[in-house]
C-alpha cells in the first residue's frame, strides 16, 4: 500500500457502552464493522461500561430468541479487525478479567483519552 | 484534535457524564442536549465544574431542550447556550464528536 | 429466477433467501439451485458445506472477499479464488452460494 492510499484510511474509533441483548445496538455496531471492513476501513473498537459484559465467553442467548453475539464478533479478525481494546475500570466493576471471545487490550482511562484524540472518526454504540 | 463531546441522558444517570469526562481532554468541548440540559441548572453542574475547569472544557446547552423543560432563564452562567445552528456549527469547528448514552 | 418450478413448500422471502435455517436440506438446496438455472456438482456441494460449517461458527453469511479466503484456506489456491466461484455461482457467488446453502443474506452485501 502507497503512502496516498494510507492517508485515506480513516482512523475510526468504535466505542461500545451497551450490553449485549439489552437492546439492538451492540448487534448494530457488528454489522457496521463488517460493512466497513469491507471497505478496508482502519477500526479500533473499544468496550467499555456494560459493553465489557458482551465480550463474556459461553453466552447462550437462544433461551431469549437472539443470535449469539460472540460468535459474531469472533469473526471481526477474519474480516481484518484486530484492535480490542477494554476498559480496565468497566472489567473490574464486574469482577470479570479473562475468558473473552476476542483476544483484548485492557486500558485505563489516560490510555483511553488517547484513543479519542488519535481518531479521525468516533462512532459510538 | 479537538472533541465535542454530547450527553443526552438526564444527571439520573450519572455514570453516562462521568465516562464522558473521564474520557475528555485538556480543551474539548461539551453540549449538553435532551435530558441532559438538566446538567444546565447551577445545583447539578456545580458537582462537575471542578473536573470541568480542570480541563477547561467549554460547556453548551441546546436552546430548544432548555426552552421545552422551561429552564433557559434558570441555567448556570458559565453555560453557552445555542441553537440548532449552533450545534451544526460546533460539529464544524471540532475535529470530530462524541455521542454519549 | 424461473418462478414456475417454485416449490410452495419453502417459505423464502421475495428474494429467495430461506426465512427459517432450519428448513433448510440438501433437498432444498438442489430446489433452491435448479430454480437459479445450476445443478449442483460434487464442487458446488464443498463450497456449499464450508458456508455451512462458516455461519454454524460465526453466525453470519460471509462476504465475498472472506468467501474467497475461506475457501482457499480448506480447499487451496486452485479453488478459493473468485474466477472459480464465478463459475459455480455466477452473478453475485456469496449471495447465490448462501442462498442455495440456506443462509441469511451476507451482512454487508449492500
Amino acid at each position: 500500500m502507497n503512502s496516498n492510499a494510507i492517508k485515506a484510511r480513516k482512523k475510526v474509533l468504535v466505542i461500545l457502552t451497551q450490553s449485549p441483548y439489552g437492546n439492538a445496538l451492540s448487534r448494530e455496531a457488528i454489522d457496521y464493522c463488517l460493512a466497513a471492513a469491507a471497505f478496508e476501513q482502519d477500526l479500533t473498537l473499544l468496550f467499555t461500561g456494560d459493553a465489557v459484559l458482551q465480550l463474556i465467553n459461553d453466552q447462550n442467548p437462544s433461551t431469549i430468541n437472539q443470535k449469539d453475539l460472540t460468535k459474531t464478533l469472533s469473526a471481526l479478525p477474519i474480516y481484518g479487525i484486530n484492535q480490542f481494546y477494554v476498559d480496565s475500570n468497566a472489567l473490574e466493576q464486574y469482577g470479570i478479567d479473562n475468558d473473552f471471545c476476542v483476544p483484548t487490550i485492557k486500558v485505563d482511562v489516560k490510555e483511553i483519552s488517547e484513543l479519542l484524540v488519535n481518531a479521525d472518526t468516533i462512532l459510538n454504540f | 484534535m479537538k472533541t465535542l463531546h454530547i450527553v443526552n441522558k438526564s444527571p439520573e444517570k450519572p455514570s453516562i457524564m462521568e465516562r464522558c469526562l473521564n474520557f475528555s481532554s485538556k480543551g474539548d468541548s461539551l453540549l449538553l442536549i435532551e435530558d441532559a440540559a438538566y446538567f444546565a441548572l447551577p445545583s447539578t453542574i456545580s458537582k462537575i465544574t471542578s473536573r470541568l475547569d480542570a480541563l477547561q472544557i467549554k460547556i453548551y446547552a441546546l436552546e430548544e431542550d432548555l426552552v421545552a423543560r422551561g429552564i433557559n432563564k434558570k441555567i448556570h452562567g458559565s453555560i453557552q447556550i445555542v441553537n440548532y445552528e449552533g450545534f451544526v456549527e460546533l460539529t464544524t469547528t471540532h475535529n470530530k464528536s462524541s455521542s454519549w448514552y | 429466477m424461473n418462478m414456475s418450478t417454485k416449490n410452495p413448500e419453502l417459505n423464502t422471502d421475495k428474494e429467495g433467501f430461506l426465512k427459517n435455517i432450519n428448513d433448510w436440506t440438501p433437498e432444498a438446496a438442489n430446489f433452491i439451485a435448479e430454480s437459479e438455472g445450476i445443478t449442483l456438482t460434487d464442487e458446488h456441494w464443498e463450497v456449499i458445506n464450508i458456508l455451512r460449517d462458516f455461519y454454524q461458527q460465526f453466525e453470519i453469511s460471509p462476504a465475498m472477499r472472506i468467501l474467497v479466503k475461506t475457501i482457499k484456506e480448506s480447499l487451496g489456491e486452485e479453488k478459493g479464488n473468485s474466477i472459480h466461484l464465478m463459475n459455480l455461482f455466477p452473478g453475485s457467488p456469496a449471495k447465490l452460494a448462501s442462498k442455495i446453502a440456506g443462509l441469511p443474506k451476507p451482512t454487508n452485501c449492500l
